[in-house]
């Protein structure tokens, strides 16, 4: 019997094997990082903040006989945040919202104005006193980054065979928010103040994870402008932190109380 | 059979893949890691992608067809369909992350290319 064919057989069995070994492996060495030609990350959108305070009740208007000038809502510090939405939307839209819990309260209104300087003699001559709102948010920032190493491309060690090594980073972090919402009233001609509330906020923390991919550092103004991945994350918090904070002034803001603080503001533009 | 048709049909494809693998892949890749080159030629996606795991079946199969060119053709046809399946079966598996990697049916397209063209050059 002629043996010959079946070891010939045999032979281009393993063989076969091994190539279908080799080239197997091949392939599975060439899957971790690929991208797939029509997949796409999904773009994230940016979800405007929604800053709405809708009060409880409302009384007669005017009731209470008393005229408050409302100064806008501002941040205690001056941090860079502060400065780009969502912040300074929650800021702006707490005045209003100031404005429609007092009238709701039975009180009249005049402004939100800048400042008191920005009020007019008439202003203060017409306003019981004034209303002065400071947000001490008190944030805290614990970020972490995530750093990506580019080794310098073929091209680029043509140009400069000391190329250097880039860096990019993918930032995630810890975010709490508490304070207090600070609420002074002032006489209307002399600035005088006259009554103080600290309405405390609970703290709360969250986390949010970057979308982006950042050459450099970035702060958190830089994040908020331009991840809106982060941006959403942070303005979803804060409309949580805008509502507890006016539904707490809401139930401190009371009308027989807001009568004292009036005449002591009469009192104290008296003795100037 | 002479020494030009494995050269072009098992060689050139095998290296070709191998050298768009090592100068256009990200760095991270477990086949070829060192300096990355990924910025050097601006080539596009399926080229990338695509082109070096159709290239690399193209040469096994081409392999598989030298290595059975006597043989009937009912074997060779079963080694043949065996690699074609089990380069599909890879993308399947990663369509439901039992391996990993990411699917992609520009891949299947290139292996079914890869068949065809195969196919037609061991007819001759």
């Amino acid at each position: 019997m002629n043996t010959k064919p079946i070891i010939m057989n045999y032979k281009k069995h393993f063989l076969s094997s091994v190539a279908l070994l080799v080239f197997g492996i091949l392939f599975y060495g060439s899957t971790p990082q690929k991208n797939a030609t029509n997949v796409m990350a999904p773009a994230v959108q940016r979800i405007p903040a929604k800053f709405d305070f809708i009060p409880p009740s409302r009384s007669k208007m005017a009731s209470t006989d008393i005229t408050i000038a409302v100064v806008k809502p501002m941040y205690v510090d001056k941090n860079a945040e502060y400065f780009v939405p969502p912040f300074n939307e929650m800021a702006t839209s707490m005045g209003n919202d100031f404005e429609e819990l007092l009238t709701a309260k039975g009180f009249t209104v005049r402004g939100p104005f800048g400042s008191r300087d920005e009020m007019t003699f008439n202003d203060k001559n017409s306003s019981s006193f004034i209303l002065e709102i400071s947000i001490d948010l008190q944030p805290h920032y614990n970020r972490e980054k995530t750093t990506f190493s580019h080794a310098p491309s073929f091209s680029d060690l043509l140009i400069n065979k000391n190329a250097p090594t880039t860096y990019s980073y993918k930032i995630n972090g810890e975010v709490t928010f508490g304070g207090y919402l600070v609420i002074n009233a002032r006489s209307s001609r002399y600035g005088e103040l006259i009554w103080k509330k600290n309405i405390a906020l609970q703290p709360s923390s969250f986390n949010y994870v970057g979308s982006f991919t950042w050459d450099g550092i970035p702060n958190m103004d830089e994040e908020l402008n331009r991840d809106n991945q982060v941006y959403n994350t942070v303005s979803k918090e804060l409309e949580k932190y805008y509502l507890k904070a006016l539904n707490l002034a809401w139930q401190q803001i009371d009308p027989e109380e807001m009568k004292t603080v009036a005449e002591q503001g009469k009192k104290a533009d008296k003795k100037n | 059979m002479s020494f030009m048709k494995p050269f072009f049909l098992i060689l050139v494809p095998l290296i070709l893949g191998t050298c768009i693998y090592a100068i256009a892949r990200p760095e991270s890749t477990i086949v070829l890691s060192g300096r990355g080159m990924t910025k050097a030629f601006k080539l596009p996606s399926w080229v990338i992608y695509n082109l070096p795991d159709g290239l690399w079946l193209f040469s096994l199969l081409n392999c598989l067809y030298l290595i059975w060119h006597r043989n009937s053709s009912r074997t060779k046809l079963i080694w043949i369909m065996s690699a074609f399946l089990l380069a599909v079966l890879t993308e399947v598996f990663q369509k439901y992350h039992i391996i990993t990697g990411t699917f992609d049916y520009v891949d299947i397209l290139a292996y079914c290319l890869a068949l065809i063209i195969s196919s037609v050059c061991n007819k001759f």
